[in-house]
């Protein structure tokens, strides 16, 4: 113990003679990098100390110029901070000139350095082809009376929130393809002003119409005077912070697409306000949608580097984000477990499991963490959203299909719309009944008008980064009505609900099911075969009303004695619980006696067969993987774990409705 | 004379008789008709440990019935089907065309009715109660 201390604290050069002789220093890089230097930026790198090591040791190495802490420490934080190591990592910036591998592999020479981690760039936002200017498209010919519930003249144009089958959208439109919010808006709830979601992402355009009522704003801060007024280690954060340029936030950079803007609108866009688009979380138009929180990790032609991302995502936790929407991601293939993932992306992911540890609401212990799943139409996620604690989220077209663009299997935990609309950048998309591919086919949301053809404030894109905040939004939703009914979850058990709160999409789904795409203007269609995509679309496409059914409680189940009676899951799992994979249940010994349980319960067909042979009441936790057939692990790409409690009531009799009588 | 006195009796009869059966008809809406909400289950062997069982029944005189329930937690749900009455046997069918889980012997006295199964002897009372509108409205089916 005493020898294993001494190790820890002390921070010395290792001698060459500590390695296997043929391989020197190069050695100790390899042994410590958790990346290689492909992606890297060259003006800088991370490490990660041993626990109680000085920097200050680091100081004197050739070709460093200065170090900083990757995290800015906050008051109030430091215990997460300390218990996920946040206070270890520092960033190590070179002299002009100088080559990045030597000055890493002399830093690797030292023991009290536990990592190092080059600053790479490999991430992107996820959408396709840009963006279409609503100003150019024909208006929407939907029946206004589905869509009265708010004022905003673009609403009947969101298919993604309402799908009413409306051909123009697209000539396969599917109605009913859509997150089931409808009634939650009119029964349940619009939104909290006191939920906090962190767009992680472009810089939000702040100023836009149909957003400033719902952005976050930094009350201690006061704009432009370039003093960090309230010392929390960022200068004029009144809205969020620019990761990327240390500055001002922008959207509208040589280089920017609008994709901060546009996925900050679905999550949280201001309802009922006379303009332009709804938002799922965005209120009722009294002030009362989420507030959006812009952390910015793309800037023009730059941003996404480790370091920036890993930052932003802290600032969410400390600056009180609820959510984190992240539309971005690695390449789906470049991590092909969520060891492997872990171990390259070392300070992203210890900010994430500080993010997931603040509390910043009462209704969840922690936060939740979403993210896309890709673009790369493979047949698996990429990374972080494949990672098994974070939501990832498959895309959807009006079609309620798969779109041909979207990642499906290992790795993805549910499907939301992210739309599959052409445009004159990105020609290939569902068929309208005239030909050519459907721009409305795509989803609808803010944009910059800076960047827009007619300077509009408005724009269809498409992608799973699309779908991503469309998740969220049901997310925060949740959290509100949690709020407002006094309900209190742990991450793990409200990620459970929001991956079971799915509408099957399977059904639609056999060994012969196709869809027709339409490449270059209607010229070229290509038939894509569906059953790869079976079962493998996470659980299904996420429903709103499920989510908060699910929050108000879910009924007990009622079966009667004597005989083995099946308990139907989908009040618990969603829809597609019949072809979920179960992996076990844990019933209690109180349970059991109540119940008279003399046979151990099965689970089968995706129920829960049970023979109870006494009058009572108990409960049973179904175990069950969110996204695939396996959970991820470090070796694997992988579902979810989720678990719901089932609370059973047996009688003499029971009516197989669920009726009482 | 006797004749038309026979005849007159006859009619007298059949008058009264048609009378009673008129009086009979306009006595006959059964007592179990209107909203009732569950007070208390009694079950030969155990009680619902630790669930709240909030039930409201509304049977109608056209023989429908609506049903809103909520066991455990959560929102209420809707359920509704038509019933039948034989002498004190109450029995009834979802709208779905299943039948209920049991059929029942009805017992009414004043304010409160008592179902009691046939299928395992559970005996539920109910009260006469109005049903919330804001239950019937925020239920779903």
């Amino acid at each position: 113990m005493v020898l294993g201390m001494a190790a820890v604290l002390s921070c010395s050069r290792i001698e060459e003679k500590e390695f296997v002789s043929d391989q020197g220093f190069a050695s100790a890089l390899a042994a410590k990098s958790v990346n290689t230097l492909k992606d890297a930026m060259p003006s800088s790198f991370l490490v990660k100390l041993e626990e109680q090591a000085d920097i200050q040791e680091l100081l004197g190495t050739k070709g460093i110029s200065g170090i900083e802490r990757v995290f800015q420490s906050t008051p109030g934080k430091e215990e997460i901070e300390k218990r996920h190591g946040l206070d270890r990592w520092y960033e190590l910036f070179l002299e002009d000139g100088t080559q990045l591998e030597p000055v890493a592999e002399a830093v690797a020479g030292f023991s009290c350095v536990q990592t190092i981690e080059f600053n790479t760039v490999a991430k992107r936002p996820q959408s396709l082809g840009g963006a279409v200017s609503v100003n150019s498209i024909a208006a929407s010919k939907a029946s206004p009376t589905d869509f009265s519930q708010f004022n905003d003249p673009q609403f009947s144009n969101q298919w993604h929130y309402i799908n009413i089958g409306d051909k123009a959208i697209c000539s396969n439109v599917y109605a009913g393809g859509d997150i089931s919010v409808k009634d939650v808006w009119s029964k349940v709830t619009c939104g909290d002003p006191s939920i906090i979601v962190a767009v992680v992402d472009e810089g939000v355009k702040y100023t836009h119409p149909d957003l400033a009522a719902n952005m976050w704003k930094n009350e201690g801060e006061i704009p432009d005077n370039g003093i960090d007024d309230d010392g929390n280690g960022y200068i004029d954060d009144v809205y969020g912070y620019n990761f990327v340029d240390n500055g001002a936030i922008s959207w509208s950079k040589n280089g920017d697409v609008g994709h901060g803007t546009h996925t900050a609108g679905t999550i949280s866009a201001v309802n009922n306000n006379n303009l332009g688009v709804v938002g799922i979380a965005g209120g009722s138009g009294k002030n009362d949608g989420v507030k959006i929180m812009s952390c910015q990790i793309f800037s023009g032609n730059g941003g996404g580097e480790v370091a920036q991302v890993a930052r932003a995502i802290k600032y969410a936790a400390d600056n009180g984000a609820s959510l984190i929407s992240c539309s971005f991601g690695y390449a789906a293939g470049t991590f092909k477990s969520d060891g492997a993932y872990r171990s390259h992306a070392g300070a992203e992911y210890d900010a994430m499991l500080a993010f997931r540890d603040s509390k910043n609401n009462d209704a969840v212990d922690g936060g939740i963490i979403i993210f896309s799943s890709g673009n790369d139409a493979t047949d698996y996620a990429g990374y972080p959203g494949a990672l098994a604690d974070v939501i990832s989220v498959s895309a959807l077209g009006p079609d309620f299909l798969p779109t041909h663009y979207t990642c499906y299997g290992p790795g993805c935990k549910i499907a939301a719309p992210g739309g599959e609309g052409g445009n004159t950048n990105y020609p290939v998309g569902l068929p309208t009944a005239s030909g050519g591919w459907s721009v409305r086919a795509a989803v609808l949301s803010t944009y910059p008008s800076e960047l827009d053809q007619n300077g509009g404030d408005y724009a269809y894109m498409q992608g799973t980064s699309m779908a991503c905040p469309h998740v969220t939004g049901v997310a925060a939703l949740g959290i509100s009505y949690a709020l407002k009914l006094g309900k209190h979850y742990s991450v793990d058990e409200f990620n459970s609900m929001i991956v079971s709160s799915a509408k099957d999409i399977d059904n639609r789904i056999n060994s012969k099911s196709t869809k027709q795409i339409v490449f270059n203007s209607g010229a070229v269609y290509q038939t894509m075969q569906l059953h790869k995509y079976y079962h493998k679309m996470g659980t299904g496409c996420i429903d709103a009303w499920s989510l908060m059914m699910k929050i108000e409680g879910t009924p007990c189940s009622v079966i009667a004695i004597g005989d083995t009676h099946w308990v139907d899951l989908s009040p618990y799992f969603g829809t597609s619980s019949t072809s979920l994979t179960y992996i076990g249940f844990e019933m209690d010994d109180a349970s059991r006696e109540a119940l008279g349980i003399e046979e151990e319960p099965q689970l089968k067909y995706g129920r829960l067969y049970i023979k109870a042979t006494k009058i009572g009441s108990g409960k049973v936790t179904i175990n069950a993987v969110g996204g695939g057939s396996i959970i991820g692990s470090d070796t694997t790409i992988g579902g979810m774990p989720i678990s719901r409690e089932i609370s059973i009531i047996t009688r003499g009799f029971a009516s197989s409705t669920g009726g009482w009588l | 004379m006797r004749k038309i006195l026979y005849l007159i009796a006859i009619l007298a009869t059949v008058l009264a008789t048609i009378s009673c059966k008129k009086e009979k008809k306009a006595t006959k809406t059964p007592a179990i008709v209107g909203e009732w909400q569950i007070t208390d289950i009694i079950t030969k062997s155990a009680e619902f440990a630790g669930q709240t069982v909030n039930i409201y029944l509304s049977f109608a005189k056209d023989k429908s019935f609506e049903m809103y329930q909520m066991i455990g937690q959560g929102r209420y749900r809707k359920f509704s089907g038509s019933w039948k009455l034989s002498g004190k046997n109450l029995s009834g069918s979802y709208s779905s065309g299943k039948a209920w889980g049991s059929s029942y012997i009805v017992s009414v006295s004043e304010d409160l009715l008592t179902l009691t199964a046939t299928e395992g002897g559970e005996a539920d009372t109910y009260e006469k109660t109005v049903i919330p509108e804001e239950i019937k409205d925020e239920s779903y089916e």
